[in-house]
């Protein structure tokens, strides 16, 4: 009888020393780059994370059904550098080891595509706002949930806002539009967004020009004189940081000049017009959440992570936020912590009152649980603001159509 | 202006850029016959070190050469005296590895000091453009126009003075030199020295043009490999050579062809000119 009783002592000690969840609260395990190539967006992300778990145990923690009583939550974050094969070892570590009832996603679709892997293998719910490349939701998983829309769908969010333009008179049709993409899966969903919808209205718009290019690349110059010999009527890039700011300056110092020209999320960057000056006017980007956006859920989560954290101006803040809230509504929704019964509130949720465009989070079946909500439109002005241009219910202020 | 002559304006003028980047990899390779895995890091510090000056004190990358250049050099040496001569004249494995982890190091050293945010000079002619036919960026000028200067200078320096003459003897026979009465130790450690003063001299000129972060320097360690070798691994004239070859063939590949293959051409070219003219175009243009 001691010896069982020393035994058992024993086992609970060994529990605790690994860190396993208590039986008295809930653990989210996430990793996040918070160190290396993309420490700047992990930060935003461990920030919104935080809010939305510190709020939930503000507010006494999470019911849960079957054990009749609200529960704290513990969030079990490492970091997992910006590597891919860290990102996947201590998913494993979180899932194995600290034994976690729910993960969040890591940020990046790189890191993203390889860590899902972990939660499908060990069966335990996934939600990512962090990877918005098609292909990491094309694999038939069942674990693994997305909040950032597509990239594709990104696109046809720039194509269905020139349509309305087209309507409204401003923009003439047919449309000629001149594409440019990375050589990247971002950039592949973002040609296949622009692509589609061209070829589904072949009386709005005529791609007159579609050309890869590689991520990093060290000189535009062709692709800037073939964009000049294409005479479009708009220009849609879609690129990464470093080579949005040397393909626009390449843009800007061949006087090249379109209606509409954009880098897909690119350019609201206040680097970006630290660096490019006034070169930045006008130019409209796709965002996952923008700080301007009107809704009433979505400014005050604006006002307490301003008042926490500090500076919100990129689309993270909010999509952290709204992935954590997520996943803590999907807890409660199904009343328990067993990990199928998570994963079915998830696939079942149909949630009103997000702070994302749209203000709906709902997981379609057809998209492999991949969101597909509608992305938001800016456009810089001269002033340094950006005023939302699409989605209608989200309008701030009319677009600017230049006269090249 | 024809597309032909605009491949031609903007090849050559990218063949600049190029050309900054690889002299220090050359120099470093062409002296002490020692691949330096570490240039890549060399050129991201380089790049730092302006965009640092720049955001402190508003400084003008080019006004920050004479502060960046005299660090770099005695940086270099005390590398070469603390690590690389251990390794020299042993199996090529070791040195690579060496600069290999010194490149690594640094690499990690920026993320902690600079993070990973992506960082850019301000400039107030980074957008200037000059008319020769074509709108062509100042920076760009600048940066050839310097290229020039330092192509023009390291072959005067390594013809005509005292410093240049000992690093080719060493270069060429190292025994022979010592034979001869020269501090061999010394004379490397000056070499090594004066490879990273270039090479930082490459960084600092890419700021101009390039966003920087920790990650900067490795996509311009490889063209600097295809560059060097293209230019026949010792030769300042034949590495310009080479640069500006590559930067018609890129640009032409692009303008022709499609934007995705730019990056391509360096390799192919590196491939053809390994097993065509391992010596590069001085070997052509001997022959």
């Amino acid at each position: 009888m001691a010896s069982r009783t020393c035994a058992a002592a024993l086992v609970l000690a060994v529990a605790a020393a690994c860190g396993g969840p208590r039986a008295d609260e809930i653990v989210i395990g996430a990793t996040l780059p918070i160190t290396g190539k993309e420490s700047r967006a992990g930060l935003f992300f461990r920030n919104g994370y935080t809010l939305a778990i510190d709020e939930a145990n503000e507010a006494g923690g999470v019911f849960v059904r079957t054990l009749g009583r609200r529960l704290p939550v513990r969030l079990a974050l490492l970091d997992d550098k910006s590597d891919s094969t860290t990102a996947v070892q201590l998913a494993e570590h979180l899932v194995n080891v600290t034994g976690v009832h729910a993960l969040l996603g890591t940020y990046e679709t790189k890191l993203t595509f390889a860590q899902s892997i972990v939660p499908e293998r060990e069966q335990i719910p996934y939600v990512s706002g962090g990877g918005g490349a098609s292909e990491i939701f094309g694999r038939g998983f069942r674990w693994i949930f997305g909040l950032l829309s597509s990239v594709e769908a990104m696109g046809h969010t720039f194509m269905d806002w020139l349509a309305a333009e087209q309507d409204a008179g401003r923009l003439p049709r047919p449309l000629t539009v001149a594409l440019a993409w990375e050589n990247t899966a971002h950039g592949q969903d973002f040609r296949n967004g622009v692509t589609g919808r061209a070829e589904a209205a072949p009386d709005r718009f005529a791609v007159v020009l579609n050309e890869a290019f590689e991520l990093n690349a060290k000189d535009f110059t062709p692709l800037m004189l073939k964009l000049r010999a294409a005479g479009a009527d708009v220009f849609l890039s879609d690129a990464h940081y470093p080579d949005f700011v040397l393909q626009h300056r390449t843009y800007l110092q061949m006087g090249l000049s379109h209606k509409v020209t954009s880098y897909g999320p690119r350019g609201t960057e206040a680097a970006a017009r630290e660096t490019l000056g006034a070169g930045v006017d006008y130019l409209v980007s796709g965002q996952w959440w923008s700080p301007a956006l009107p809704y009433a859920e979505s400014r005050t989560f604006l006002a307490n992570y301003t008042a926490r954290f500090g500076d919100a101006t990129s689309y993270y803040p909010g999509l952290a936020y709204e992935t954590a809230r997520t996943l803590l509504a999907a807890i409660e929704a199904a009343g328990s912590l067993e990990p199928d019964a998570i994963r079915q509130a998830l696939a079942d949720m149909n949630r009103d009152g997000a702070v994302i465009p749209g203000r709906r989070v709902y997981f379609p079946a057809a998209t492999g649980y991949q969101i597909d909500n509608p992305s938001v439109l800016v456009q810089n002005m001269p002033d340094g603001t950006a005023r939302i241009i699409h989605p209608p219910d989200a309008v701030t202020g009319e677009a600017i159509i230049r006269t090249p | 202006m024809s597309t032909l002559a605009n491949v031609l304006l903007f090849g050559v003028l990218l063949g600049g850029v190029y050309a900054v980047m690889a002299y220090g990899l050359g120099l470093i390779y062409g002296v002490m016959r020692i691949v330096n895995l570490a240039h890549g890091a060399v050129l991201m510090l380089g790049a730092y070190a302006a965009y640092a000056l720049n955001a402190a004190w508003a400084l003008d990358p080019l006004f920050s050469l004479p502060l960046v250049l005299p660090l770099a050099y005695a940086a270099g040496i005390a590398l070469y005296a603390a690590l690389v001569r251990h390794v020299q004249g042993g199996p090529p494995m070791a040195s690579l590895l060496l600069l290999f982890g010194v490149g690594l190091c640094a690499r990690n050293a920026a993320y902690l000091v600079w993070t990973g945010d992506d960082r850019a000079v301000t400039l107030s002619y980074g957008l200037a453009t000059v008319d020769i036919g074509a709108p062509v960026p100042l920076t760009k000028l600048l940066v050839f126009t310097i290229a020039l200067g330092a192509t023009a200078a390291m072959w005067a320096l390594f013809k005509f003075t005292h410093f240049g003459r000992a690093i080719r003897a060493v270069s060429q026979d190292a025994f022979a030199a010592e034979l001869s009465g020269l501090d061999v130790a010394r004379i490397n450690a000056h070499a090594f020295g004066l490879g990273t003063a270039v090479g930082a001299l490459g960084g600092v000129l890419l700021s101009d043009l390039y966003v920087v972060n920790p990650e900067f320097g490795s996509g311009f360690l490889l063209k600097s490999f295809c560059i060097i070798v293209l230019g026949g691994m010792d030769s300042m004239l034949g590495i310009f050579a080479g640069a500006v070859l590559l930067g018609v063939a890129e640009t032409a590949a692009g303008v022709y062809g499609t934007s995705a293959l730019q990056d391509a051409v360096s390799f192919v070219l590196l491939v053809t000119a390994l097993v065509v003219r391992p010596g590069g175009l001085p070997s052509l243009i001997r022959s």
